[in-house]
C-alpha cells in the first residue's frame, strides 16, 4: 500500500521528465539544485514531527514515518530531481536536535555515495555543546568535508542556535575557507518550532563582522533572510547590500517563493528583481529547499522559472542562476545534458 | 480488503439462490412497486428500485436493505442501510483510511426528493473518529450531515455525495499547584468536508458495482491529495408488493 | 424531557465519553531571583528572562528548550530582583535554566548592530526544580551570550 500511495502521489504530482534540464527560449539548459533534505524521520524531534505531518497532505500524513522516510531517501531524492529535470542535487547534512532534527555528516556522505553522478552532499557540525567539544566538531567537519563528495558547509543559526557575530564560532569559516568549501547559512527566521527568532540568530546583517573576517571564505546567504514565520521579506537588502559589498557573499533564495510562503510568486520575483537591479546576478544560486512533499523539487523549479522570467532575466542569466554560478563557486563543472 | 471481498462474493453466492427462489415461488405480477418506479418488465426502469440505486442515492422503501463493501485508496467502507416506515433509513458505516484513520457511524437517512430519475437523499450520522497516528493523534465523537443525489437512468445512476464532518477532539490541562493538581478540559472543533462522485452499474437488481472519485479535505486547510474506490452492492431481498 | 433537555442530555453524553487527545501536565513554580551584577547599572534598563528546560530526551537529546520568556522593567536603574510564577510542561524536559539579559539601549535585542554593546547576562541551573518555590541568586557576569554559550 506505501508503494502505491507513493505512485498515486507521483501522478498526482508530476510526471518523469523526458530529459534532464529545463526548456528556456526553446534551449535546454540544466539545473542544479543545492538545497535538499535527506535523513531519517526518527531523527526529527517530536514537535517537528508533528510539524512536518501536519503540513503533509492527506493521506501521505496518515504515515508520515514511511512517507518521511521514502521522501528523505536518496532514492526518492534522484526520483525526484528525475521528475523535475534536475541534473545535480546537493544534500544537506544538519546538526540541529532542538528544532529539524540530525541527518548526519556520515548519513549525507553514505546517500552521495549511491549516486555520485546525481549527488553532491555539504557536511555540518554540532555546536550545541560546543563549550566542551569545538576541537572534536571542528576535526569532525574537517574530516568530512575531505570526503567524496562533499563540497561545503551547512550552517542554520535560527535552528542551531548560535549566534552569527559569536566569534567563538569563527573556526567552522577557517576550516572552511582553509579547504576551499564554501559555507551554505539559512539566514532569516524559521516556521520550525523551538527556532531561534531573534535577529542575531536570523538578521544576515549579524554575517558581516564573519564575512570580512575571513574574505577566503565564500558565504552563501540561504532564504534571502525571508521572514518564513510571517511570510515576508525581511532580510533581502540586507542580503543584497552584502552580496554588493563583498566578493565572497553569494545568494541563494530557496522556500520563500514555496506555494505555501508565496502564493502568488510576488515575494520571489520582489528577490530577483533585487538582486537583478544591485547587479549581483552572478551571486546568486538556485535551490529548492526540497523534497519536503512528491513533486516539490519540481514546482519549485517552475515557479523559480516564472519568476526569473517576469523578472527580466535573460536567458544567460537564467543559465548562471540555475547552474553556472553554482558551479563557479564550488568549483564543479556544469552538467552537460 | 481481501478477506472483505472473498466474505462479498460468498455472500452472494449463498443470497442469489435464496433470492431467485422467492421471487419464483411467488407467482404475483410484480409490475412496479409502491413508488410505480420500478417496472420490472420495462428495461428503462427496471433497476429503479434496486438495491445498487438505493445505495447510490440513500435511502429505501420498507425492508429493503443493502449493503456496500468498496475498497479503494486511501478509503475502505463498509455500509448498510434499511428502509424503515415514512422514508426513514438507518444506516450503518464502517470506514478507514489506510488502516490508520477509522470512523465506526450510525446515523439515518431520509429521501426528500424520489422521482424516478432523481433521488436525492439527506443523511445524518454520528460516529466515532479514531486516528492513532502518534503525530496525527485524534479521538472524539463525529458528527456528519450528508446528502446524496443520484440520477438513476437503465443501468446506471451517476451520483454525486457532498458532507460535512464535524469532530469534538477534548484535551486535558492538569496543573500541579502548590495547592494540589487542578484539571480542566477544553474542547476543539476539527472539520472534514467530502466530496464524492461516481457512478453505480446494477448487474442484477440485487447486485451492482460502485466506481467513484473521493475527495475529502481532511485536516483543512491543507489540502489533500484525492482518492478513489471501487465497490460491490448487494441486497434488495425484502417483500414487494 | 423537552427537546433542549435531550440534545442537553446528548450534548453532556458525548463531552463526557470523548477520549483525551492532548493531554498537557504543567508544574507550577514560583520563581523569586535576586539578581546580581558586576557593576552598576543606574538607568533606566530591562531586564530579559528566559527559562529553559535544561535538557530534553528522546530520539534527538539536546539541552535548553525555551518554556517562557518575559521581562523586568528598571525604571531608574537594572532590576536588581524579580518573581514570577511560571507552569513547566514537566513531561517534555527534565530540569530548569533561567538565563537572563540587561538591555541597556533598550533596543530589544542583546549587544544588538549599532547598540550599546557589552549587555550583561548570566544563567543558573535551578537544581532543587521540581519545586512549587524557588529562590534564587543570578549574577550577570558574562557580555553578549546567548544560553547556549552559558550551558551546559
Amino acid at each position: 500500500m506505501g508503494q502505491l500511495l507513493i505512485l498515486v502521489a507521483s501522478v498526482t504530482t508530476g510526471c518523469k521528465a523526458d530529459s534532464l534540464g529545463t526548456e528556456i527560449d526553446g534551449e535546454r539548459v540544466p539545473v542544479i539544485d543545492m538545497h535538499l533534505h535527506t535523513g531519517e524521520w526518527d531523527s526529527v524531534g517530536f514537535a517537528s514531527q508533528e510539524f512536518i505531518a501536519g503540513n503533509l497532505p492527506f493521506p501521505i500524513n496518515l504515515n508520515p514515518e514511511k512517507s518521511g522516510n521514502q521522501i528523505l531517501a536518496p532514492e526518492g531524492i534522484v526520483d525526484e530531481l528525475d521528475k523535475a529535470g534536475v541534473s545535480r542535487g546537493v544534500l544537506l547534512a544538519v546538526y540541529a536536535p532542538r528544532t529539524v532534527g540530525v541527518t548526519t555528516n556520515e548519513q549525507v556522505i553514505d546517500n552521495v555515495a549511491q549516486f555520485p553522478d546525481r549527488l553532491w552532499g555539504l557536511a555540518s557540525v554540532r555546536v550545541d555543546r560546543w563549550n566542551d567539544d569545538r576541537e572534536p566538531q571542528l576535526a569532525a567537519l574537517r574530516e568530512a568535508l575531505e570526503s567524496p563528495g562533499i563540497i561545503g558547509v551547512k550552517l542554520a543559526h535560527p535552528h542551531m542556535h548560535f549566534r552569527m557575530d559569536d566569534s567563538a564560532y569563527y573556526g567552522i569559516y577557517e576550516v572552511a575557507g582553509e579547504l576551499a568549501k564554501p559555507v551554505y547559512l539559512h539566514t532569516g527566521t524559521s516556521p520550525f518550532p523551538g527556532t531561534s527568532p531573534e535577529p542575531p540568530y536570523t538578521d544576515p546583517r549579524y554575517l558581516e563582522d564573519a564575512i570580512q573576517s575571513f574574505p577566503e571564505t565564500i558565504f552563501i546567504l540561504g532564504h534571502l533572510g525571508f521572514d518564513a514565520a510571517n511570510k515576508r521579506h525581511a532580510g533581502l537588502a540586507a542580503c543584497v547590500d552584502l552580496a554588493s559589498t563583498y566578493p565572497n557573499v553569494y545568494l541563494e533564495a530557496s522556500a520563500l517563493g514555496s506555494k505555501n510562503s508565496d502564493p502568488t510568486g510576488e515575494i520571489l520575483r520582489e528577490g530577483f528583481v533585487a538582486i537583478r537591479e544591485a547587479g549581483v546576478v552572478d551571486r546568486l544560486i538556485y535551490g529548492s529547499d526540497g523534497p519536503q512533499s512528491p513533486g516539490f523539487v519540481n514546482d519549485y523549479l517552475n515557479r523559480t522559472l516564472i519568476a526569473l522570467d517576469s523578472a527580466g532575466y535573460d536567458l544567460n542569466e537564467q543559465r548562471a542562476v540555475l547552474a553556472g554560478n553554482f558551479a563557479r563557486v564550488f568549483g564543479v563543472e556544469v552538467p552537460k545534458l | 480488503m481481501t478477506f472483505w471481498w472473498l466474505l462479498s462474493v460468498g455472500l452472494l453466492l449463498v443470497e442469489n439462490p435464496t433470492a431467485e427462489a422467492e421471487t419464483s415461488a411467488t407467482p404475483e405480477p410484480v409490475t412496479a412497486d409502491e413508488s410505480g418506479h420500478g417496472d420490472r418488465d420495462n428495461p428503462r426502469t427496471r433497476f429503479l428500485e434496486s438495491a445498487p440505486f438505493d445505495l447510490a442515492g440513500g435511502g429505501a422503501r420498507p425492508g429493503r436493505w443493502g449493503v456496500e463493501l468498496s475498497g479503494g485508496w486511501p478509503w475502505s467502507r463498509l455500509r448498510a442501510q434499511v428502509g424503515l416506515a415514512h422514508g426513514l433509513t438507518p444506516l450503518l458505516e464502517f470506514e478507514t483510511a489506510l488502516g490508520r484513520r477509522f470512523r465506526p457511524a450510525i446515523g439515518l437517512g431520509l429521501r426528500w426528493v424520489d422521482r424516478p430519475h432523481v433521488r436525492l437523499t439527506g443523511e445524518v450520522l454520528l460516529g466515532w473518529l479514531f486516528v492513532p497516528v502518534p503525530e496525527l493523534k485524534k479521538r472524539g465523537p463525529q458528527g456528519e450531515l450528508r446528502i446524496r443525489l443520484a440520477f438513476p437512468v437503465r443501468r446506471v445512476a451517476p451520483y454525486l455525495t457532498l458532507g460535512t464532518r464535524h469532530t469534538l477532539l477534548t484535551d486535558r490541562l492538569t496543573i500541579e499547584r502548590a495547592t494540589g493538581p487542578e484539571v480542566s478540559r477544553s474542547y476543539r472543533h476539527n472539520w472534514t468536508g467530502w466530496a464524492t462522485v461516481g457512478l453505480v452499474v446494477a448487474i442484477t437488481e440485487h447486485v451492482g458495482i460502485d466506481l467513484g472519485i473521493d475527495y475529502p479535505w481532511v485536516d483543512a486547510p491543507t489540502l489533500p491529495i484525492p482518492g478513489f474506490h471501487g465497490g460491490l452492492m448487494f441486497g434488495g431481498f425484502g417483500r414487494r408488493r | 424531557m423537552n427537546q433542549h433537555n435531550t440534545f442537553g442530555l446528548a450534548v453532556g453524553l458525548l463531552l463526557a465519553t470523548s477520549c483525551i487527545n492532548n493531554d498537557v501536565v504543567l508544574f507550577e513554580t514560583e520563581l523569586v531571583a535576586s539578581v546580581g551584577y558586576l557593576q552598576a547599572f543606574d538607568q533606566p534598563a530591562t531586564l530579559h528572562i528566559e527559562v529553559h528546560h535544561a535538557e530534553f530526551g528522546g530520539p534527538v537529546p539536546h539541552a535548553l528548550g525555551l518554556i517562557a520568556s518575559f521581562e523586568v522593567e528598571g525604571e531608574t536603574r537594572a532590576p536588581d530582583s524579580w518573581r514570577e510564577t511560571i507552569l513547566v510542561p514537566t513531561e517534555e524536559g527534565e530540569g530548569l535554566v533561567v538565563y537572563a539579559w540587561l538591555d541597556l539601549d533598550n533596543d530589544g535585542v542583546l549587544c544588538g548592530l549599532n547598540g550599546a554593546g557589552n549587555e550583561p547576562v548570566g544563567l543558573i541551573k535551578l537544581a532543587e526544580f521540581p519545586s512549587h518555590n524557588l529562590e534564587f541568586e543570578l549574577l550577570l557576569d558574562g557580555v553578549c551570550l546567548g544560553p547556549e554559550r552559558l550551558y551546559p
